[in-house]
């Protein structure tokens, strides 16, 4: 017993040293480890404020092509709609409905995407919200109907179909990480790597790569889902809109959509017969006039998150010099210090040699 | 109508020339404001011209001042606009024309360049390859092959006929 007793004591001691030890050590160091921390941080920080510098410069040197290019799509986007504004085609939200949303790649632009992706969460999940009270509705009725007569259940199974059912199409990474969570069962398809490896602006060919691959995803789900033969559907998806952010300013910006119309929305169109056709022209004038709209679409959307870059990167620049000169500062002061201490002690040394 | 008659005979006996806002009068009737862009460039916008041809699936078609509303598809080739008696010629992958109601007109194509954009023996050059690679390659490609031999055809027809 006596041994482990005596054991434990040495190891107390052991501790006891070591701890006053490195205490001694720390209040020593103190002085000149902290300006070293300082200087680390400095540095990094000083290194922040070259990239968000260079991001900025790099921001507005796209910014000029990139609304030469606003401007063309704005033009083609509105010369082309008005024949869409004359025969008042309808982009009402139906039956089997396509969203496309248009963010950008990658991050450090402001809340460009934040505005994107919830007004895409707003859309899909009001609608479910919707559609489980009614579906909630449907099943007390069933309840109540059960109990009074149990032939009348088949009836109501016709409501499900009818809901909105959205397919979203995501343009653009972060929008993805934003929304993935949130409506992981509406997502159909992601693209990313618009305008190359230089991420310069959009161009056509790309934007009609886009419109057909949805075309042939919508097809393909049309022909996988079992249809009954009674709703026979000439249309791989009834309606559809466009999300993105319409650039306003060098500051704003404003969630707007843009509708994508079918050969449906077209020929029911009240006032068609404005125009003469020659020939049938509805199903290439659909392909041309989605094209054109996500062109309009994209390239709002690019102007919208270069502008907001350049200002982000900006505001976080004038931030990271603001903290540069304080630490700069206290650098200064830390280092006065540690000399004026220093000084005292020779000074009282030395005045203790002569008595 | 008398005094109309008189100012007749004697503009001829005269031979003056119409005023200059006479002038102005008469053209602006000839003439309808066109919108032609591209998704590259925008070519003319807002600007008054006075003829419009191009070429649809029931041969060309030609579009003055004062035509009813038409919604048109243009195939590729030559799209000529005369603006104040000058003739511009582009070359158009395809697109489509629209005459609105009230009387201005929008043209949209995919691809356009003006016609001295374009070579001509390099577009030669290339309908020989094209029709050379037509029967060894794959169905979807050759829809695609036979796209643009269709497009460099017209692009030649559109050089002889000048």
């Amino acid at each position: 017993m006596s041994s482990v007793f005596q054991k434990s004591i040495v190891i107390n001691n052991h501790y006891l040293y070591t701890r006053n030890f490195y205490r001694c050590l720390y209040h020593q160091k103190r002085s000149i480890t902290s300006i070293r921390e300082i200087q680390t941080r400095l540095k990094s920080i000083q290194n922040t404020k070259k990239i968000t510098d260079s991001m900025k410069l790099i921001a507005t040197n796209k910014l000029e092509n990139a609304e030469k290019s606003l401007n063309i799509a704005r033009q083609i986007g509105n010369s082309f709609n008005t024949y869409f504004k004359n025969i008042k085609a309808t982009d009402k939200i139906s039956d089997r409905n396509i969203i496309i949303a248009v963010g950008s790649d990658k991050g450090l632009c402001g809340g460009v995407n934040t505005s994107v992706s919830r007004a895409l969460k707003f859309f899909v999940e009001d609608d479910n919200e919707t559609n489980n009270i009614k579906n909630s509705k449907t099943k007390s009725l069933k309840k109540q109907k059960s109990n009074d007569d149990h032939d009348n259940d088949n009836d109501n199974d016709n409501e499900y179909l009818e809901q909105p059912n959205h397919r979203v199409f995501i343009i653009g990474d972060k929008i993805k990480s934003q929304v993935a969570k949130n409506i992981p069962n509406h997502i159909e398809m992601i693209y990313s790597g618009i305008g190359g490896k230089k991420q310069s602006s959009p161009t056509f060919y790309e934007v009609c790569l886009i419109c057909d691959d949805i075309n042939y995803v919508m097809q393909e789900k049309l022909l996988n889902s079992e249809v009954l033969e009674d709703d026979s559907y000439d249309e791989i998806f009834d309606s559809g809109f466009i999300l993105f952010n319409r650039y306003i300013n060098s500051v704003s910006y404003e969630i707007t959509t843009l509708p994508v119309y079918t050969r449906e929305t077209i020929i029911n169109s009240p006032n068609l017969f404005t125009y003469k056709y020659d020939e049938d022209i509805f199903d290439e004038l659909q392909e041309f006039a989605f094209a054109i709209n996500l062109y309009w679409a994209l390239s709002e959307g690019y102007m919208t998150e270069l502008s907001s870059r350049k200002y982000a990167m900006e505001n976080s620049s004038r931030n990271a010099k603001e903290i540069i000169n304080n630490l700069i500062k206290s650098i200064n002061h830390s280092r006065q210090t540690h000399i004026t201490n220093e000084l005292i002690d020779i000074s009282t040394g030395a005045n203790n040699y002569k008595k | 109508m008398a005094l109309y008659n008189n100012s007749l005979k004697f503009l001829a006996k005269t031979r003056l020339l119409p005023s200059f806002s006479q002038i102005i009068a008469t053209r602006s009737l000839q003439q309808f404001s066109l919108n032609f862009s591209a998704p590259k460039k925008n070519f003319i916008n807002n600007e008054k011209v006075e003829r419009v041809k191009f070429k649809t699936e029931n041969g060309p078609l030609e579009i003055k001042a004062g035509q009813e509303a038409t919604a048109q598809r243009i195939l590729g080739g030559l799209v000529e606009i005369e603006q104040n008696k000058e003739i511009k010629k582009y070359i158009v992958s395809g697109g489509f024309a629209m005459v609105n109601p009230d009387k201005s007109m929008n043209i949209t194509a995919a691809e356009a360049y003006p016609m001295d954009y374009i070579d001509l023996e390099a577009t030669k050059q290339n309908l020989i390859e094209a029709e050379s690679q037509l029967p060894s390659s794959s169905d979807d490609d050759k829809v695609r092959i036979q796209i643009a031999i269709e497009m460099y055809k017209s692009i030649i027809e559109a050089f002889e006929k000048k």
